[in-house]
């Protein structure tokens, strides 16, 4: 409630309106602050999150993201599985490039152990791991345009991604869960026909690329809604955790495939696309150039892929990693996932910890909302990558 | 001779019209809601309706139709029953009474029908202020929208009416503002005599600016994209429809789908020349109203499968700052040219 | 700086140091615990090291020594990493909060004591984060038997833990 006086110039004084005092509740109507519960089910949170705001109107005044919906223990599972149980428990998390997931806790074990990895094990877990990202990418490309009421892409993406996992079927047997990656290698190799499907997949995706950027990228709309909304900086985002897409959009180019390769990056020539504004435009415009990015790999490996088997000669046949502990980083598709391994010499972890990249860009999700619109919080819920799975662990 | 007296009979041929309009009011909607569903899916690369009625689901709706008139009725417990029980009607029965005035064709030469059943001509009534009483009259659906979110005491439904009636009441001033523009062009209100003004030429073209505003009025009154904030399904579910379930749903649906077509035949009527045809002559008006009419609500299909939906202080900034302005000016144009030729 | 040019440097650096070990290429410094935030603030605010990016921070239980608390820290300027542990006794697992040194902080702490029941103190809020409301005990420590084995008699195959070889 203020109050105010009238105005006095141009009054007589002592006439009608000299010093009379007007009361007005607040600055127009008086209004009341609306909790609302965006999730856990809800067209657009990507699975179970939950954001409980606290409006003001259409304004966000604080949001507090609660997760926990999808916690199963992987930290405490792991710790009564081996090591490849725990690949198959590990790919769980973000399902929609599940191989990245496996790839860390076998180079993390490897390390461990001391493995030697064969060359076109390698290399094949390259190109799967790339696959992956390109399936991941897609689909938020085509959520992102869906939320904001762009129904198109999203049929789009997943014709593209329904291709891609057919790809993936070929090799490994599923379309979500993959569970290829081995302690040492691979489960298998690949079949005859993968890698010419393959060949054809970038080409097609490459042209189908294009509808993307002219349905969204280039659309009037989609900037209005997208640019200046949700801007992240870059000192920021390194203080909360943050990695990935999110990440390279606010200016800071950290992959880990660039500065310390693992698998055969270091073989392959690609680029990192980076943003400059860290608005939701942005992170949604450096997902679009992974994704060309990644194809380029694809193709590289296409050419480079050497002749060979796909796991190492003599594996133990318990996979028992001496004592020690390590913790082994890949870039995934949502940002750095990590894995944290003590090992006390037995057949399963004394203790893995997961570092996954959804956990730490969803913390920042508070800092991001404060004093959005709602439907601008829709924006920017999509463009923060996050899969629930990833979260919760 | 009997035929002749049956036809002329001014009961007979008022109790034809209300049927004709009856079933166009519930037929075109359905067929406007097949297009749409075909129509979206071949663009996004899938196939639609297949099952329904076997060749290429023709029956989707009608089984749509079936599926919600045989639903339970649910009403939540927080919610204000009458007025939810009452909002689906305030919605629908505006837009229905839109098609009394559409005309379709042209006054029949053969007709001998008094002018107490509303005169001759594939048409319900010919009003003399027809275009004001079909803008007034569609104007009140907003009250509907209120009804609907107000009483379902809940707060995505709240949140959807209040934009809603936001943005409708925005809207309304370009529309009115375009649709005035015409009217003065063609020196009448009546629907009829602005279809009929538009034998040597169609209003769209000297009234360019006045029929994109009323395209772009007409999608925020109806709520389709990119305007379709107050439905954003995406966001707040469905809007004020959040809690309908069953008939009353399914008379939201089927409002939304009729408002489409009342819509595009009053732009058709208003600027694309009524029944006015143009190289093949020998097609008679009402087709070519139809085919108009049909153009028309497909671009608005089309226009929602491509766009994303504009935030509604964008939308608002759209209407105030740019659309009002622009009418205005399209008005002032069309007064000084009617004036000096 | 290669891991132990880090180890080296931390060690004049904060004095705060009690010892340091590499292994497979990393470098890990253990620190008492009144000395946890100054440790984190010279990481952060050195111009020589720069750590400013917080990978993670979590526990391991080691049982009769208590919970080593691990925090792992990157460098975005310089490319390196550390891992900074301390010890916390079992029974007064407390350690000063993080969270006012790096956000990201916040929720690995809050985590970290729901799981462990580590306490950090002067959290601004330290509620649970991934566990129901509801939930009772540390599910991470050695002692909280998992679930489904305690409820029921596992009839199938046995633990990879309990198979000998």
């Amino acid at each position: 409630m203020s109050v105010t006086e009238l105005p006095t110039a141009g009054m007589l004084p002592g006439g009608p309106g000299e010093g009379v005092q007007v009361v007005i509740a607040g600055d127009e109507f008086p209004t009341q602050e609306m909790t609302l519960s965006i999730g856990p089910q809800h067209p657009s949170t990507h699975g179970v999150l939950r954001v409980v705001l606290t409006l003001d109107g259409e304004r966000i005044d604080t949001a507090t993201p609660v997760i926990g919906y999808m916690h199963r223990a992987f930290d405490k599972l792991s710790e009564v599985r081996d090591y490849r149980q725990i690949i198959a428990l590990s790919n769980r998390h973000d399902w929609l490039s599940a191989f990245g997931n496996e790839l860390g806790v076998a180079l993390a074990t490897e390390r461990l152990m001391g493995l030697e990895v064969p060359e076109r094990a390698q290399w094949i877990r390259m190109l799967m791991a790339e696959w992956n990202r390109v399936l991941n990418h897609l689909m938020f490309l085509g959520s992102f345009g869906l939320e904001l009421g762009a129904m198109t892409p999203m049929f789009y993406a997943f014709r593209e991604r329904e291709d891609i996992q057919t790809l993936m079927e070929m090799a490994t047997g599923a379309r979500m869960h993959f569970t290829y990656c081995r302690v040492g290698g691979l489960k298998e190799d690949l079949p005859k026909g993968f890698l010419l499907y393959s060949e054809v997949l970038v080409k097609r995706i490459r042209h189908r690329l294009l509808d993307y950027a002219g349905l969204l990228l280039g659309n009037e709309i989609f900037k209005k809604r997208t640019v200046g909304i949700g801007v992240l900086p870059g000192e920021v985002a390194k203080s909360y955790g943050v990695t990935g897409p999110i990440l390279h959009a606010s200016g800071v180019a950290e992959d880990s495939r660039k500065t310390e390769p693992y698998l055969k990056y270091s073989e392959v020539e690609f680029e990192v696309p980076v943003g400059e504004h860290g608005d939701s435009f942005d992170r949604f415009n450096v997902l679009y150039h992974r994704i060309e990015e990644s194809l380029k790999i694809i193709e590289q490996v296409h050419d480079k892929l050497p002749p060979g088997p796909v796991m190492p000669g003599k594996m133990p046949k318990y996979l028992k990693p001496p004592e020690g502990w390590t913790y082994v980083r890949t870039e995934n598709s949502l940002g750095e996932t990590g894995y944290y391994l003590v090992s006390r010499g037995e057949t399963t972890p004394w203790r893995l910890k997961m570092r996954t990249p959804s956990f730490h860009n969803v913390s920042m999700i508070p800092y991001l909302l404060k004093g959005v619109l709602l439907p601008d919080l829709i924006a920017v819920l999509g463009s923060v990558f996050f899969v629930v799975g990833d979260v919760d662990r | 001779m009997i035929f002749y007296h049956f036809f002329s009979n001014p009961w007979v041929v008022f109790a034809l019209k209300l049927a004709a309009v009856f079933i166009f009011f519930l037929t075109a909607p359905l067929v406007l809601g097949y297009v749409e569903h075909k129509g979206l899916a071949h663009m996004q690369s899938r196939l639609g309706p297949m099952e329904a009625g076997k060749f290429h689901g023709w029956a989707q709706l009608i089984a749509d139709g079936v599926k919600f008139i045989q639903k339970e009725d649910i009403i939540p417990d927080a919610a204000d029953r009458h007025i939810f029980a009452l909002a689906p009607m305030v919605v629908i029965i505006p837009v229905s009474l839109v098609f009394l005035v559409i005309p379709f064709g042209p006054a029949s030469v053969s007709c001998h029908a008094p002018a107490g059943a509303g005169g001759c001509g594939f048409w319900g009534e010919n009003f003399d202020v027809g275009i004001f009483f079909v803008l007034a009259i569609s104007a009140i659906s907003v009250i509907g929208m209120l009804m609907a979110g107000w009483s379902s005491a809940n707060k995505f439904s709240l949140i959807g009416a209040i934009r809603g009636a936001a943005q409708l009441i925005a809207y309304e001033l370009p529309l009115v503002l375009a649709a005035s523009a015409v009217a003065m062009q063609a020196g009448t209100l009546s629907l009829v005599g602005i279809a009929a003004a538009q034998d040597s030429y169609w209003f769209v073209f000297p009234q360019i600016a006045g029929f994109i505003i009323f395209v772009i009025a007409s999608l925020a009154e109806l709520s389709r994209p990119p305007f379709d904030m107050p439905i954003a399904d995406s966001e707040i579910i469905f809007g004020h429809m959040t809690e309908y379930t069953g008939i009353r749903f399914g008379l939201f649906l089927l409002s939304e789908y009729a408002g489409i077509v009342s819509l595009s035949a009053i732009a058709v009527v208003l600027y694309l020349g009524g029944w006015h045809g143009f190289l093949v002559p020998w097609i008679p008006g009402p087709i070519w109203t139809l085919a108009k009419i049909g153009a028309l609500s497909f671009l608005v299909i089309w226009l929602r499968a491509t766009y994303p939906r504009l935030r509604e202080d964008q939308l608002q900034k759209m209407a105030w700052k740019y659309l009002i302005p622009i009418a205005l000016v399209n008005i002032l144009l069309t007064m000084i040219f009617k004036v000096a030729f | 700086m290669t891991p132990d040019e880090i180890a080296s440097h931390l060690t004049e650096a904060t004095g705060a140091i009690e010892r340091s070990e590499v292994a497979h290429g990393e470098v890990s410094v253990w620190v008492p615990n009144d000395k946890w935030v100054e440790v984190a603030t010279h990481l952060r605010d050195c111009g020589r090291c720069h750590f400013d990016f917080p990978t993670f921070l979590t526990a391991v239980d080691m049982e009769d020594q208590g919970f080593e608390i691990v925090l792992h820290m990157y460098s975005v300027r310089r490319q390196h990493h550390v891992n900074v542990k301390t010890q916390v006794a079992r029974d007064a697992a407390r350690l000063p909060t993080l969270s006012g040194v790096w956000n990201g902080m916040n929720w690995c702490e809050r985590e970290t004591w729901e799981l462990f029941g580590v306490d950090f103190i002067g959290h601004p809020n330290l509620v649970k984060l991934l566990l129901p409301v509801e939930f009772e005990g540390f599910p991470l420590r050695k002692d909280f038997l998992l679930m489904t084995r305690e409820a029921k008699e596992w009839p199938g195959m046995k633990e990879p833990a309990e198979v000998e070889h």
